[in-house]
């Protein structure tokens, strides 16, 4: 998955990297992260992923059972910028979301 | 309230006194989202603009300056709209039914949610304590009851779409 180097760091700081490091750096993709929380409802959640991101249902209902039963659960990934895009929205629908590079 | 499917989307039904308790819940609601109203360590005002980072307090601070105004906004905005549509079906008479296309669906399971998140914070709403069969002796147990009642018009809304 296409990441540009510079929404991830400072350039200077990238540099300071041996090449090996950097590319690692920059591969590995960010993620957005819904929480579960006790009060979105299970038919809501499974609701905004299917509005959010165009997720079939049955996708969806997998996504927000993972959420309810292991706790969170990746929903997308992508560039930082679309990563806070995604939290933004899920923010603007009431779920707990957060962004993180994926480890 | 009655909640079913219709032509355009769907068609919520209600006596006129429920209608007037939504409509102040939802002036509640949007009364509270009037900037500077909950302070940001408020644990509703937490839970309605939580952190976008998990472990990065900075990445956190930037992305909050970014999105919290609007999305305040855009909340109080949405309550509004949703009280304005309760007005305006409110004839007088005993029963008035408000019609929502799908957008405007979408917008009402979003404020129902909003005033769940509030309500269900301020009670301290858990996974093992999720309102159903509250105690009636239960100094809260009116704030229990509007609780119940907003996640069964929101699940109903969202089963209709």
């Amino acid at each position: 998955m296409g990441v540009m180097a510079g929404t991830l760091a400072p350039e200077r700081e990238v540099q300071q990297h041996s090449e090996a490091d950097t590319f690692a750096e920059v591969d590995r993709p960010w993620i957005t992260v819904v929480w579960n929380d006790p009060i979105n409802l299970m038919s809501y959640v499974t609701h905004v992923f299917m509005t959010v991101f165009g997720y079939p249902k049955a996708k969806a209902e997998k996504l927000m059972l993972d959420v309810h039963e292991k706790g969170r659960a990746v929903v997308s990934s992508g560039t930082r910028e679309r990563m806070e895009l995604d939290v933004t929205t899920l923010h603007g629908f009431g779920l707990w979301a957060t962004t993180e590079q994926q480890q | 309230m009655k909640i079913s499917k219709d032509a355009e989307g769907v068609r919520v039904r209600m006596g006129s006194i429920e209608a007037d308790t939504l409509s102040s819940l939802v002036a509640d609601l949007a009364n509270a989202l009037q900037p500077g109203c909950l302070d940001a360590a408020d644990p509703v005002y937490q839970r309605l603009f939580p952190d976008g980072y998990r472990d990065n307090p900075e990445a956190a601070a930037a992305f909050r300056v970014l999105t919290e105004d609007s999305l305040l906004t855009e909340r109080r905005e949405r309550a509004m709209r949703c009280l304005a549509e309760l007005s305006e079906a409110a004839t007088g008479a005993k029963k008035l039914d408000v019609h929502l296309g799908p957008d405007a669906a979408q917008r009402w399971i979003q404020v129902l949610n909003d005033m769940r998140l509030a309500v269900g914070t301020r009670l301290g709403v858990t996974e093992d304590h999720d309102g159903y069969g509250f105690d009636p002796k239960d100094p809260e147990a009116m704030s229990w009851s509007i609780y119940a009642y907003l996640t069964g018009v929101q699940d109903s809304v969202v089963r209709a779409l």
